[in-house]
């Protein structure tokens, strides 16, 4: 063995593996991060890599058949229980997103009306017997709740409070014909009474009566409360006039209103309490 | 018959870089082979103990280097270190089992232990225990292990001044 380290054949390993080294160090400090040599089978090496990696991914489904049944069971009990999170942290968000919008409405009209003193309140259940879409709320006298009470949905009308129970009331949508309300228009400033007829409130419309024939009310106009009567704060909106029509009794014009809140869908609405100005009562 | 011979050794050569070939391809590409329990079959280094203990340290030193150089291309750590390593263990076998111990399968079990234990130790100790361990390890593997190489590759400049200066002559 002696004789091996002073053979010629050693020094030719010395000087190969020098050569590996010397490598190391040219990878080490080149900015590529590699070797010549490996550089050099890198050529020679990628087309069996890739036809390794082709191969790999074709039979890697036939391996799967190999795995017991339990697992993949187990595997889709798992993802079934992920799916059902997710789904409940889906509806959940879905409610908090509604709940915030109709919070950011209420605070809207808290700020432009501070005087009024709310409470919120979610539908419970809906008259089914009652065409004009009535409805209980989940709040009662224990809450403050009367008589008489403006129901709305955002700055919308939605009704009035028509009866109270300790902890339930029911209210009384604009689509009854028997909810007046003392309305004005915005942009002509005329005023009128808001109710409905049962043909209308049919397909959820209401009306402005008592314009004259050579009224400025004209389709697009908004119509909100006037506070006369003392039931219903200013400026509450009612809803959007449609088209003006001829009344049939006599020689007036009414103006058919699309109500600014869809009374079928609400579920959260503030019933007022109070507020700061005083009216007359409006007439049933 | 030697242009035979000499076709026969050009298949076995052809044939041995083939294998080379083939044995990276199963080892660096995920899914060709078991991966039992979660380890890996690293079939590159009883590739060049065995070429080594059956053609000789050269053939060794040469089909290592070359296995070895497939397992950088596919490595992501210092690009050269498998070619060296797996070079210098197909080397050392041919040598050792050339003047020192027989052609079997008990002495390529040794040898494959040995190669295996001493990469997965060095391997271990670079990229796991140094990256984690305390400052002192880094510093002896980033500065005063390299210094120790530096100092000791030029200091055939020290022997060959001091040589000149004095005038003595080499003593064999």
């Amino acid at each position: 063995m002696k004789n091996f380290f002073k053979s010629s054949e050693f020094k030719v390993i010395m000087c190969i593996l020098a050569a590996l080294l010397a490598g190391m160090l040219v990878a080490a400090f080149s900015s590529s991060g590699t070797s010549p040599f490996t550089a050099a089978a890198d050529i020679i090496y990628k087309p069996f890599q890739q036809a390794a990696a082709y191969i790999a991914e074709k039979t890697s489904d036939w391996k799967a058949s190999f795995v017991s049944s339990s697992v993949y069971k187990d595997q889709i009990a798992e993802l079934e229980s992920e799916i059902d999170e997710y789904n409940e942290a889906l509806a959940d968000y879905e409610r908090t997103k509604q709940k915030l919008q109709a919070y950011e409405e209420f605070l809207q009209v808290k700020e432009d009306n501070p005087d009024f003193e709310f409470i919120s309140a979610s539908v419970v259940s809906r008259n089914t017997s009652d065409i004009y879409d009535s409805f209980t709320l989940d709040k009662g006298s224990v809450n403050g709740v009367e008589v008489d009470n403006p129901v709305i949905y955002g700055s919308c009308v939605v009704g009035i409070v028509k009866e109270v129970g300790t902890a339930t009331c029911v209210v009384k949508t604009i689509l009854d014909p028997s909810l007046n309300i003392s309305v004005y228009e915005i942009k002509s400033r005329e005023n009128g009474y808001s109710t409905t007829t049962a043909a209308l409130s049919y397909e959820g419309l209401c009306k402005m009566s008592g314009l004259s024939k050579d009224t400025a009310v004209a389709p697009g106009g908004i119509v909100c409360t006037s506070g006369l009567g003392g039931i219903f704060p200013r400026n509450l909106i009612v809803g959007t006039v449609t088209e003006l029509q001829n009344e049939t009794a006599d020689v007036s014009l009414y103006a058919v209103i699309e109500p600014g809140a869809d009374v079928n869908t609400v579920n959260d609405v503030l019933i007022i309490t109070a507020f700061a100005s005083d009216s007359e009562d409006s007439t049933e | 018959m030697f242009k035979r011979e000499g076709f026969y050794i050009f298949a076995k050569r052809i044939l041995l870089l083939a294998l080379c070939i083939l044995t990276a391809m199963f080892q660096n590409t995920e899914g060709l082979l078991p991966e039992i329990f979660g380890s890996r079959f690293m079939p590159l280094i009883p590739l060049a103990v065995c070429i080594g203990i059956f053609r000789g340290e050269m053939s060794g030193l040469i089909y290592g280097a070359i296995a070895g150089c497939f397992w950088d291309v596919c490595s992501s750590g210092a690009d050269g270190i498998h070619a060296f390593y797996l070079a210098f263990i197909g080397c050392a076998a041919g040598v050792l089992t050339h003047y020192l111990m027989r052609r079997n399968i008990v002495t390529q079990y040794c040898l494959t232990t040995v190669s295996c234990v001493i990469f997965v130790l060095i391997y271990w100790f670079i990229t796991v225990y140094i990256p984690v361990g305390d400052a002192e390890y880094k510093a002896l593997l980033t500065f005063y292990l390299p210094s120790a190489v530096i100092t000791i590759a030029l200091s055939f400049v020290s022997y060959f001044t001091v040589k000149l200066i004095t005038g003595e002559k080499r003593n064999d």
